[in-house]
């Protein structure tokens, strides 16, 4: 059985009905990966035996249920990838970082139990930019992540490994993680359907924090009913994260069928200067096809977006800045072997162990924390993002969601980007979403001329998942976008 | 340019970082471009608004005072680069 053909929902199905087994699933993708992994470098640690053996033990679970006649979880036996910002108990967490190479955490996140409750099986750690700061994952302190439709280019960051797994087919399910686009920018890049949730939804817990008030766990899979399905598996309250919404949750997969046509508006400030022509020519086409299946589509205007970029990287970086001042070489990680006084301790292991990108954010961050200038940049990014929150408010009095590329252009060439500025842009169209704690999904939307994917993104109002998912569905039925495999071609010295 | 190096190099002893004499050279020119970046902000009109740190109703969270078993000591202590005694060690702080 030709496993890669197969979408998670397929694999559990196949599963379900005993055609194969959680073993046969895992086998697939861990030959898969070995075949090619050379060539993507998507992943950081896979231990064969270990996810062999946890594959058996679902897989005797499954047999158990089934032989009591009760119902199984609909992704039961489906191996998942995990981002390695996402602690997982005696599994290295290595954040792509230097500072936590040696890291073992000795709990898992929420997120991690919640799969092996949902009797999937953990595959292994996806590489990443460090801490996911980065729009490339090219800021992994360990390897690079090659882009399987041309492996000239990057596959987007910083859930690089998580959506070049899932493209590459090494993988039905990943987690990703998204503070300004790392879910939605990598599976643009990469050809891959990638969800962000409303801010609250999956629990935090376990996460390696970057921007607190902006991380979101979310899927990436084929198509928006798989990434329904593992949203599902992976939502709700969570004692351990007093920010997770404590709320009752329907299923969102059951929604995805339940299309019906609604209003899209199309942002201005999306379209046109900074986006690619090809990328404003997907939007349009489908916007078009929307229109076919009985939307009704409109053009609006979100004038506060134009600030988003440099609010986001004060929010963020003041975040970071705060968030790693815990990476001291004491409780865990690297600690320098050079160590003089306690301030020495400090400021070696953090200057060794954090790569350039990472050492610039804190800067950024605690520029903008310091005394003098918090007024002028955090206070002032805070009000920002209070008013980006009415914008986007006043935009869903006029539209159900909003359709606009994911990202400006198809995904780049390795270091075409090399300054940060031009790399923070290249977040445009995601960062918004974040800064005012919004769902949002990104989904395949076509081919530039030379074969790359181009992703479109549709945002919503808070907890409307289902409604993007079923809209993205609904488009997925109609086109085959999501459906086309990468063939791996390019040079990775390209 | 509105970054001076006396500025990066308060910033990074704030931040515990330490950056050679080359490495500060660089960051003053990335900073100043990062801060020239961020001054965009100024020109937007925030009025009154108050500054919204969360974009959720933020209200304290309680659970009830009971007792529950968290980690052990020796998994508290597994990943630190040195432990002695069931404790963290670090450089002497005080003479």
């Amino acid at each position: 059985m030709d496993l890669e053909k197969f979408s998670a929902l397929a694999i559990a199905e196949n599963i379900k009905n005993g055609a194969i087994t959680a073993v046969d699933a895992a086998k697939a993708c861990l030959d898969r990966i070995e075949q090619t992994d050379p060539q993507i470098g998507a992943w950081l640690t896979v231990d064969r035996g270990a996810v062999l053996e946890s594959a058996q033990d679902v897989q005797n679970r499954i047999e158990e249920l089934l032989s009591r006649g009760q119902p199984l979880p609909a992704l039961a036996g489906v191996p998942v990838g995990i981002k390695d910002n996402i602690c997982t108990e005696g599994v290295k967490t290595t954040c792509a970082s230097r500072i936590l190479s040696n890291f073992v955490p000795p709990y898992s996140a929420t997120v991690v139990k919640k799969l092996e409750d949902n009797l999937m099986v953990p595959l292994g750690k996806l590489n990443m930019d460090e801490f996911a700061m980065g729009s490339s994952t090219e800021h992994s302190a360990f390897q690079k992540t090659y882009n399987p439709w041309d492996l000239g280019r990057v596959p987007g960051g910083s859930s690089g490994g998580s959506a070049a797994a899932v493209a590459s087919r090494q993988a039905p399910l990943a987690l990703g993680s998204d503070t300004g686009g790392s879910i939605r920018q990598p599976s643009a890049f990469c050809g891959v359907t990638g969800l962000k949730p409303t801010y609250g939804t999956v629990s935090r817990y376990g996460l390696v924090a970057f921007g607190s008030s902006l991380d979101q766990i979310g899927p990436i899979a084929q198509s928006a009913a798989d990434c329904a399905a593992l949203f599902d598996a992976i939502k709700g309250h969570d004692k351990n994260d007093s920010t997770s919404y404590d709320r009752a949750y329907a299923s969102v997969l059951s929604e995805t069928d339940d299309f019906r046509p609604r209003t899209i508006g199309i942002p201005v400030q999306y379209t046109g200067e900074g986006i690619a022509p090809e990328i404003t020519k997907a939007v349009e086409d489908a916007a078009a096809q929307f229109g076919i299946m009985g939307c009704k589509i409109v053009e609006l205007s979100i004038p506060e977006l134009e600030y988003s970029l440099p609010a986001y990287y004060i929010i963020s970086s003041a975040e970071a800045s705060s968030n790693l001042s815990r990476f001291d070489g004491i409780r865990y990680g690297y600690r320098t072997e050079h160590i003089d006084s306690l301030d020495d301790l400090y400021t070696r292991t953090r200057s060794e162990g954090f790569g350039p990108e990472v050492k610039r954010r804190i800067m950024l961050g605690a520029y903008a924390l310091c005394a003098g200038y918090y007024d002028e940049y955090y206070n002032k990014a805070l009000k920002a993002r209070a008013l980006l929150k009415q914008g986007f408010a006043r935009a869903f009095t006029e539209a159900d969601m909003l359709l606009s590329p994911t990202t400006p252009t198809p995904a780049f060439r390795f270091g075409e980007k090399a300054d940060a500025i031009s790399m923070y842009k290249a977040d445009i169209c995601t960062v918004s979403v974040n800064i005012a704690g919004l769902p949002a999904l990104s989904f395949p939307g076509g081919f530039s001329s030379d074969g790359m994917p181009m992703g479109l993104q549709l945002v919503g109002p808070e907890f409307s998942e289902g409604l993007l998912l079923s809209c993205a569905h609904a488009f997925q039925k109609k086109t085959d976008y999501h459906l086309r495999a990468p063939s791996g071609r390019g040079d990775q010295s390209a | 340019m509105a970054v001076t190096k006396d500025e990066v190099r308060y910033i990074a002893s704030l931040a515990k970082l330490y950056f050679s004499e080359e490495e500060l050279a660089a960051m003053t020119s990335e900073m100043d471009s990062l801060v020239d970046f961020a001054n965009t902000l100024s020109a937007l009109d925030t009025g009154g608004l108050p500054p919204m740190a969360h974009v959720q109703p933020l209200a304290n969270v309680f659970r009830s005072d009971g007792a529950h078993q968290d980690f052990p000591t020796e998994k508290a202590l597994a990943n630190a680069p040195e432990s002695a005694e069931n404790c963290f060690v670090v450089p002497k702080v005080v003479e």
